[in-house]
């Protein structure tokens, strides 16, 4: 008989990565979630029908999600916030704009790779 | 608080708020310019207004079609013509070069099929990054654009009425009505309305067209059954007399057979008599035969209309202000105290497909529009030279063309007067995978040294057409068309290489390098 030791200690993460990430329905939800915002906010300018933005997006919650709930994370759809990515002077997508303290502090346009979105997101933390 | 100067354009300012707008107008509430319609035309106008400091607003509003389509902003050439047409007819002809690609030594498979639902979807979100491209040079341009159902309440005075339903009064001193035309369905026939889709549809169809007639002989009947076919779709095309009657006749014979050798089905000399849907969802339709008076009948997935496109200016309200339209077309009489688009109201003008007597075509809306503005604000008196436009039917074969028909060179100057140079000829790439160049065809049609029409029936016939329409608006002549040295190896220099004449009855078919 073999001597099996059942005792195995594994080591689980269990702790959700917690982060904010939410839609913007309209005017007043930007100015709450957004401007208001005790933490910074990345906010990701993106579109049904363009095709960077659905990769950027994945790569974005990836990222803010491994900051700790340091920074949260509002997407916009331009086709139903027309009003406020005109606001903020959106013209290509993907736009993302990083605010603290309801201001616009940086921003990228297009599709980056994670280490250029992860710097950004850390400037923008500190 | 800020401040800014566009006069002397320097700007001292500390913060923009959020809705200014530069205007030089006496009042807040004067317009400069309020454009009816954001399509081709309208965009173009509004912009060139604008870039001459001027306050410019563009109402834009899409009704929706008989079967409930609707789509953004940037008027038919965006949506539902021009751009989603050209994308399919390219999508239609990577079929064939799949297919061709064999004899060129490529790993294929026999049958190639292809998706709609991928194509579609990838149109569509071409033409929605059209429309908030459309939106963001409005708002660079400083148009502001209001997306509402305008109309005329007196000539100084536009109405729009939003989604909403809020409505506003723009006061102006200049209006443009730029709100194109709609794709027109025979209602007196039953079941058309409530079953036929138009152009207005197809291209933003969730389902697959399947088994398709198209009703109609126009160039969207053909470009349409054109690519459908080379999709791989049923496709027949019902013509009452005879296909594009407002092209030449020698052409349109061509590019029909052209697609009835692809395998587009042609019912020609028949009519649609009625449209009904049986138990599994298809549409039957009950034809006559105008030859023999026969009635038939045959079941199809989809049904589309293309017999015409009409004004849609009763909301507009013109009646009231004197605006004159023509009584069978609705559209806009241009022309008033010497000005092409001015209409019979001094400050009111038409430009784009709602001109009455102008072509429909996107580039002569856009040109229209721009020396419109220059006339209004800029002081030129320069005015749109609606001669020797090209165009190009975008069948699988494409047609481009420029100047006259030869009907009407003949007519307008006596068949013994005009000498026709015409050439049947194959482009180089037929050859490998021996596809069918029959159709494949030039004409220059001459008065003495003056080409008045040049047509060519070829793979790109609109690249090859225009340079040389902007040789022959540069004055090109016969003599020096014909001495100029051709590009090798082009379908394009056959234009340059013709010599033959229809008189001399010789064989036109080009042999040899």
């Amino acid at each position: 008989a073999v001597n099996i030791n059942y005792n195995i200690q594994r080591h689980v993460a269990t702790a959700e990565k917690k982060f904010e990430c939410f839609n913007i329905q309209d005017a007043k939800d930007f100015q709450t979630r957004v401007i208001e915002s005790p933490v910074p906010v990345i906010v990701d300018f993106h579109a049904t029908w363009c095709g960077p933005c659905k990769l950027l997006g994945p790569r974005l919650e990836a990222i803010i999600s491994n900051k700790e709930g340091q920074v949260s994370l509002a997407k916009v759809d331009v086709d139903e916030n027309v009003e406020i990515a005109m606001e903020y002077l959106v013209e290509s997508l993907p736009t993302v704009i990083g605010f603290k303290n309801g201001r616009k502090i940086n921003k990228f346009i297009g599709l980056q790779e994670d280490d250029a979105i992860d710097s950004f997101v850390e400037k923008l933390i500190h | 608080t800020m401040f800014v100067n566009k006069h002397s354009r320097t700007f001292i300012f500390k913060r923009l708020p959020r809705n200014y707008r530069q205007f030089t107008s006496s009042s807040t509430e004067d317009y400069d310019l309020v454009v009816i319609g954001g399509g081709s035309g309208g965009l173009a106008c509004a912009k060139a207004a604008s870039q001459l400091q001027k306050k410019v607003a563009v109402l834009d509003f899409v009704t929706p079609s008989t079967q409930g389509t609707t789509w953004g902003l940037g008027g038919t050439c965006v949506n539902v013509g021009c751009i989603p047409k050209k994308l399919m007819h390219h999508a239609s002809l990577l079929g064939d070069a799949i297919r061709d690609s064999k004899a060129y030594g490529w790993n294929v498979p026999d049958e190639v099929q292809s998706d709609w639902t991928t194509l579609s979807t990838a149109v569509q979100n071409h033409v929605k990054s059209l429309n908030w491209g459309h939106r963001v040079q409005l708002r660079d341009k400083n148009v502001e654009y209001i997306n509402g159902l305008g109309s005329f309440k007196d000539p100084h005075t536009v109405r729009v009425k939003e989604s909403n339903g809020t409505e506003r009064l723009l006061k102006t001193r200049n209006a443009v009505i730029a709100v194109g035309v709609r794709p027109y369905v025979p209602s007196q026939i039953p079941g058309a309305v409530e079953y036929g889709a138009t152009s207005d549809d197809l291209f933003w169809l969730k389902k697959t067209p399947g088994k398709t007639l198209l009703i109609g002989a126009s160039y969207i009947a053909l470009e349409c059954g054109g690519f459908l076919n080379g999709l791989g779709f049923d496709t027949s095309i019902m013509v009452r007399s005879r296909p594009l009657k407002q092209f030449d006749q020698q052409m349109a014979e061509l590019v029909a057979e052209s697609m009835e050798s692809k395998g587009t089905r042609f019912l020609r000399k028949c009519v649609p008599v009625s449209i009904e849907k049986d138990s599994r969802g298809r549409l039957v339709v009950k034809y006559e035969d105008l030859t023999n008076r026969q009635t038939k009948e045959e079941v199809f997935d989809t049904v589309m209309f293309a017999t015409g496109r009409h004004a849609v200016t009763n909301n507009l309200n013109l009646e009231a202000l004197g605006i004159e339209v023509d009584q069978t077309t609705q559209k806009v009489f241009g022309g008033h105290s010497d000005d092409h688009e001015r209409t019979s109201v001094a400050n009111i003008y038409a430009i784009g497909d709602i001109l009455h007597n102008r072509p429909e075509l996107t580039p002569v809306a856009i040109k229209a529009g721009q020396l419109l503005a220059d006339r209004l604000f800029g002081g030129s008196q320069v005015q749109m030279d609606y001669n020797m436009i090209p165009t190009t039917v975008f069948t699988p074969l494409e047609y481009g063309v420029v100047g006259i028909s030869e009907e009407k060179a003949v007519s307008c100057h006596g068949e013994e007067n005009i000498e026709v140079y015409h050439a049947f000829y194959t482009p180089l790439e037929f050859a490998v995978p021996r596809r069918d160049a029959s159709h494949c065809y030039i004409k220059a049609i001459c008065f003495g040294d003056r080409i008045l029409g040049l047509h060519l029936i070829g793979p790109n016939a609109g690249e090859v057409i225009q340079g040389f329409a902007v040789a022959l608006r540069c004055g090109a002549t016969w003599s020096g068309l014909s001495g100029s040295v051709g590009i090798h190896p082009t379908t394009a220099e056959e234009v340059v290489k013709l010599h033959i004449t229809k008189r001399s009855g010789a064989d036109p078919t080009v042999t040899g390098c």
